[in-house]
C-alpha cells in the first residue's frame, strides 16, 4: 500500500511538472534592449558581419519589430503548432537565434507583412551586470534604400534614380511613367426595408353553436380558429445583390404549443413559403419606385388557454437577411 | 503486482480525463454567447446622426418598420482596438436599433444605441481583448430594435453573410 501511494505521488508530481513546463513553453521571451531602438524612417548603416551580407548596406527603417511582436505574428499563423516550430530553434544556443530570426523573416515575407526586399539583421547585445556573458538579440527589419541597391554598389552616389540605366543628361531630366491596372472590388451594399402589420391574433375556441328548440340540434357550430389583424411581413430590397429573407416564429415561454408558419398569400389553404425563405432579386435594373419586394403572411396554430391575458406576447419573429 | 500496476494506470487515466473534462467545460463556458433581453444601451459614441429628416416609410396600420443599409465586410484591427464597418439605421425607419456582431454563436462586439437617422462606421474595443486571431471569419450582425419607450421589439433581425477580416 505504501508503495502504491508513493508511486501515485510520483505520477502526480510528474504530471504537474509537465503541465507547468508546457505552459511555460508558450511564454513570450522578453528581450531587454540596451541600446536606442531606431524609429521608422531613420537611416541606418550596417557593416557586413559574419551572420548577414558581407557588403555594407545603407537602409531606411520601414518597421521595427520586437521579438514579442514577431512571435505574435507567427503564433497567429501556426497556433498550436508553435511548440513544434520551437524545436527547430534552441533558444539557449546563440547561433540558433539567428536562424530563428531568418525563419521569422520568411514567415513575414510569406504573409505579405513585409516586402521581399527587406532583410533582417540580428543585433547582438551584450548586457552589463550579472548576465554579461549571455547575448541578447533584437531583430530589426529594414528595406534597403535606392542608393544601396544601385548596380555599381556605390552607396554614396548622388543623383539619378536607381532604375535608370543611363547616365543623367545635365540639360534634361527624365522620369519613367509607370502604369498599372487595378480593378476595385465592387462592394456589396445591402439596403432593406422591412415592414410588418400590428401582429394581433385572436383565438376563438370551438363552439357548439346556437340551440334550436325546433330541431333539438345546435346550429352554426364552429371549429376553433385563429383570426388576425396585420399579419403581413414585407421585405423591400434596394440592394445591388439578391437577398434571401428567412422568417422564423419563436414562441415565448409558456406558449410552446402555439406554432407559426408563413404563407405566400393571405389564405390558410395556401401553400407555405418553402423553408420560410423568400428570395428577393437584386435591385439592379429596377426603379426606386418599384423595387424588388416579397411579402409573407403569418398564421398561428394551436389552442390558446382561456386564462391568457389580453394581448399577451406569445412569440417573436426573427427575420434573417442573407 | 499486476493488480497494482493496473490500479496505478487506472488512476492516472482518471486524472487525465478529469483534467481534460475541466478544460473542455472551461472553454464552453468561456464562449457562451450572451444574448439577453435587456433595456436599450446608451447611445453609441461612434454613431453619426445626420439623416433624421427622411420621409418615414410606409407601414401597415399600427404596424412597424425598419430600414437598414449595411456593408457585408467588416475589418477588425486587434492592435488598435477598432472595427471598421458600415451600418445605417435609416431615418425612414421607425425605431432605434443596436448591433451585436456574432461569430459562431459568440458575441464579439456590441454597439450602443443607434438612433434613427444614424450611421456607424467604426466600433471601439479594448486592444487585444477579442477572442479572435488574424484571418477571416464568417459572421452575422444581430439587430435589435427599440420603441420610443425603450422596449425591445418582438421583431428582430439577423444579417447573415457578414465577412470579418481580422488583422
Amino acid at each position: 500500500m505504501k508503495r502504491i501511494k508513493r508511486t501515485l505521488s510520483v505520477i502526480l508530481i510528474v504530471a504537474l511538472l509537465l503541465t507547468t513546463l508546457s505552459a511555460s513553453a508558450f511564454a513570450v521571451d522578453t528581450v531587454q534592449i540596451e541600446f536606442t531602438v531606431p524609429k521608422v524612417g531613420d537611416t541606418m548603416h550596417k557593416n557586413g558581419d559574419t551572420f548577414t551580407a558581407n557588403e555594407e548596406v545603407t537602409c531606411t527603417v520601414q518597421a521595427v519589430y520586437t521579438g514579442d511582436e514577431i512571435k505574435k505574428i507567427t503564433d497567429a499563423l501556426f497556433e498550436t503548432k508553435y511548440d513544434v516550430l520551437k524545436t527547430y530553434a534552441n533558444s539557449t544556443y546563440s547561433p540558433s537565434e539567428y536562424y530563428l530570426g531568418q525563419f521569422y523573416l520568411i514567415i513575414l515575407r510569406l504573409t505579405g507583412a513585409i516586402s521581399s526586399a527587406t532583410t533582417v539583421s540580428s543585433w547582438n547585445v551584450f548586457p552589463t551586470g550579472e548576465n554579461s556573458d549571455q547575448p541578447m538579440y533584437v531583430y530589426q527589419i529594414f528595406t534597403p534604400t535606392a542608393d544601396s541597391n544601385s548596380d555599381d554598389g556605390d552607396s554614396g552616389s548622388s543623383g539619378g534614380e536607381s532604375n535608370n540605366t543611363s547616365s543623367p543628361d545635365p540639360t534634361t531630366s527624365s522620369k519613367d511613367v509607370r502604369v498599372s491596372y487595378k480593378a476595385e472590388k465592387t462592394q456589396e451594399v445591402v439596403s432593406v426595408e422591412v415592414s410588418w402589420g400590428e401582429m394581433k391574433f385572436t383565438y376563438s375556441p370551438a363552439t357548439e353553436g346556437t340551440w334550436d328548440p325546433a330541431t333539438h340540434e345546435y346550429e352554426n357550430s364552429q371549429n376553433a380558429k385563429w383570426s388576425y389583424s396585420g399579419n403581413t411581413i414585407t421585405v423591400v430590397s434596394h440592394s445591388n445583390v439578391p437577398l434571401n429573407a428567412t422568417l422564423t416564429y419563436t414562441p415565448t415561454d409558456g406558449f410552446d404549443h402555439i406554432t407559426g408558419k408563413f404563407l405566400k398569400e393571405d389564405n390558410e389553404d395556401n401553400a407555405e413559403i418553402p423553408e420560410n425563405t423568400m428570395t428577393i432579386p437584386t435591385a439592379v435594373g429596377t426603379s426606386v419606385e418599384n423595387p424588388p419586394t416579397a411579402t409573407a403572411y403569418l398564421i398561428l396554430d394551436g389552442a390558446l388557454d382561456k386564462n391568457t391575458a389580453y394581448e399577451t406576447v406569445s412569440g417573436k419573429v426573427t427575420i434573417t437577411i442573407k | 503486482m499486476r493488480t497494482i500496476t493496473k490500479l496505478i494506470v487506472a488512476v492516472a487515466a482518471a486524472v487525465i480525463l478529469i483534467l481534460a473534462g475541466v478544460l473542455i467545460v472551461w472553454k464552453m463556458v468561456e464562449s457562451k454567447p450572451l444574448l439577453p433581453d435587456r433595456a436599450p444601451p446608451d447611445i453609441e459614441k461612434n454613431a453619426v446622426i445626420d439623416n433624421t429628416d427622411s420621409e418615414k416609410m410606409d407601414v401597415p396600420p399600427d404596424g412597424g418598420g425598419a430600414s437598414f443599409n449595411y456593408a457585408k465586410e467588416i475589418s477588425i484591427d486587434l492592435s488598435t482596438g477598432t472595427a471598421e464597418l458600415y451600418f445605417e439605421n435609416c431615418g425612414s425607419a421607425l425605431y432605434d436599433a443596436s448591433l451585436i456582431l456574432v461569430i459562431d454563436d459568440t458575441v464579439i462586439l456590441e454597439s450602443g444605441l443607434l438612433p434613427l437617422g444614424s450611421r456607424l462606421t467604426a466600433l471601439s474595443f479594448p486592444k487585444d481583448s477579442l477572442p479572435l486571431q488574424r484571418g477571416g471569419y464568417d459572421a452575422a450582425l444581430w439587430v435589435q430594435s427599440y420603441d420610443e419607450a425603450g422596449n425591445a421589439l418582438d421583431v428582430n433581425f439577423q444579417l447573415q453573410g457578414i465577412r470579418v477580416e481580422v488583422k
